[in-house]
């Protein structure tokens, strides 16, 4: 367990990732779907958070994680995140938290296998998404893939949460109420998304998609997407 | 129908051109279930008609798309109506398409949408690859069944798996499988019970997301309609319609403004059921 701790730190809102600029979709997903309150947050994360997390989001995590070694192999997982990622916004924050994530990394514990993912980067091999370098992260502290899977999971819940709190007529007691029901899926979510191939993994959610491409064009936006 | 007595049919054109420049098929060969119209000239665009006598796909078919448009080629590939998938009572039907766009050649694919049925089972999987300086429209459209008869979502499941390559960059990939039940498909029904969803990606050069022309498509009540860049610098619509009327007039609509933004003429798609 000696990677707990490097875990706890670098999953907490604190560390410096910038992911609290974005929504990710869910700005104007909430203004088109009308989602005001606590019950709507709730039916958005199971709607459409969970969802995306087993099918597609968890899965590609432990795909780049099981090829962490591999920089060619990472890299095509790390282009082929750029693919699905159809969002221009969605696309550019995954690539814009990822790297920051990872100069945030090499701040605190400058390991080789980060500054070599981050010269591939530099040599345009890789973008540099998000779930790509948290894999590279997990590879080289040493985390066990459930545990990498429990943080993405719990960031990506907490990150749509943190985001309702100025979006929404919601209090923290409410965040924490939709956060706890969520993590009570952590288990089977995280369990089905094992099961899920890499040809077959992938989503289908076009209301999200397409509030998160309006979002670019958005006359007020309170989040970068 | 059982898988056994399923069809194993074929499509594959190659679309170069002559002497004169005009697009003529260089190549084509074809068996069931699909039948090719005779081809005509619309715009600088030859235009073929994709028939199907069944028409659509029953349980155990098997078929397979394959188009090549050579250099400076312009193939618009239609149907001139709505594809079925049958009821099955077991077993599935599948889909594989691969489609090839040279530099300064140029594919439209537009069919009218597929009609899943109830119980169906279908996979789809296809293959786009456009070179650089190559154009490429293609629209994707699914009914939620047959809406007249009330037959909504009352199919199995169908799986998509789509790949756009431009050049090396891999542009756009999708795999999704849809299924009454799942989250994400109750969540759209909520909102809209009879949802027609397109998907629409046009490749061209110097082509910039025509944002606010397509601004006036989307009411949240009837249409969400979005737009995005992709990777390679296409674009990508994707639209969620309330009925067939406003997915019908939306879609055309959308065309014709990605055509504009391509800064092409659009051709006719000549459909009695409605379209551009």
């Amino acid at each position: 367990m000696n990677w707990l701790p490097m875990l706890l730190q670098t999953s907490d809102a604190l560390f410096p990732t910038g992911a609290y600029a974005h929504s990710l979709g869910f700005e104007e997903f909430a203004r088109l779907a009308d989602v005001r309150d606590e019950a709507g947050l709730r039916a958005f994360v199971e709607s459409h958070l969970l969802p995306a997390l087993r099918d597609q989001e968890l899965p590609y995590l432990r795909f780049a994680h099981e090829c962490a070694d591999d920089r060619a192999s990472l890299c095509e997982i790390d282009h082929e995140i750029s693919a699905w990622k159809l969002a221009r916004e969605i696309r550019d924050a995954s690539i814009t938290i990822g790297r920051r994530r990872l100069a945030a990394l090499r701040a605190v514990n400058d390991l080789p296998r980060y500054s070599e993912f981050a010269d591939a980067i530099a040599r345009g091999e890789a973008h540099g998404h998000h779930l790509t370098v948290c894999a590279v992260q997990a590879a080289g502290e040493g985390f066990p893939l459930e545990a990498a899977l429990d943080a993405w999971f719990y960031q990506s819940v907490a990150g749509a949460c943190g985001a309702a709190l100025k979006l929404i007529r919601i209090g923290q007691d409410g965040c924490q109420r939709v956060l706890r029901a969520a993590l009570a899926h952590a288990e089977a979510t995280i369990a089905a998304s094992l099961d899920v191939q890499r040809d077959e993994a992938g989503t289908f959610d076009p209301l999200l998609e397409i509030a998160a491409m309006r979002h670019e064009f958005a006359n007020e936006r309170l989040f970068i997407s | 129908m059982t898988a056994a007595s399923g069809l194993h049919g074929h499509l594959d054109l190659l679309a170069s051109t002559d002497g004169e420049g005009r697009t003529v098929l260089r190549r084509q060969s074809f068996s069931a279930p699909f039948h090719i119209s005779k081809p005509h000239h619309e715009a600088d665009w030859l235009v073929v008609n994709l028939a199907s006598p069944t028409p659509g796909l029953l349980s155990g078919d098997r078929v397979k798309v394959k188009v090549e448009i050579a250099t400076g080629a312009r193939l618009l590939l239609t149907t001139p109506s709505a594809s079925r998938l049958h009821t099955m009572s077991g077993g599935h039907a599948e889909l594989t398409q691969e489609f090839t766009v040279a530099r300064d050649g140029s594919l439209d694919f537009s069919p009218e949408y597929l009609i899943p049925q109830r119980g169906t089972r279908y996979r789809q999987r296809t293959r786009i690859s456009v070179e650089q300086g190559g154009t490429l429209f293609w629209c994707e459209s699914i009914a939620p069944g047959r809406t007249a008869s009330g037959e909504i979502f009352a199919y199995e499941e169908l799986r998509f798996a789509t790949d756009i390559f431009v050049g090396a960059t891999h542009a756009l990939r999708e795999r999704f499988a849809l299924a009454p039940g799942e989250a994400a498909l109750n969540a759209l029904r909520a909102r809209f019970s009879t949802a027609y969803y397109a998907s629409i990606v046009c490749v061209a050069p110097g082509i910039s997301a025509p944002a606010g022309a397509l601004e006036e498509l989307h009411d949240p009540q009837t249409a969400w309609v979005g737009i995005t860049a992709l990777p390679a610098g296409g674009l990508v619509v994707k639209m969620i319609a309330a009925d067939s009327v406003a997915f019908r007039d939306r879609l055309a609509r959308a065309r014709q403004i990605l055509y504009e933004a391509a800064g092409e003429v659009m051709p006719s798609l000549r459909r009695i059921t409605g379209g551009a």
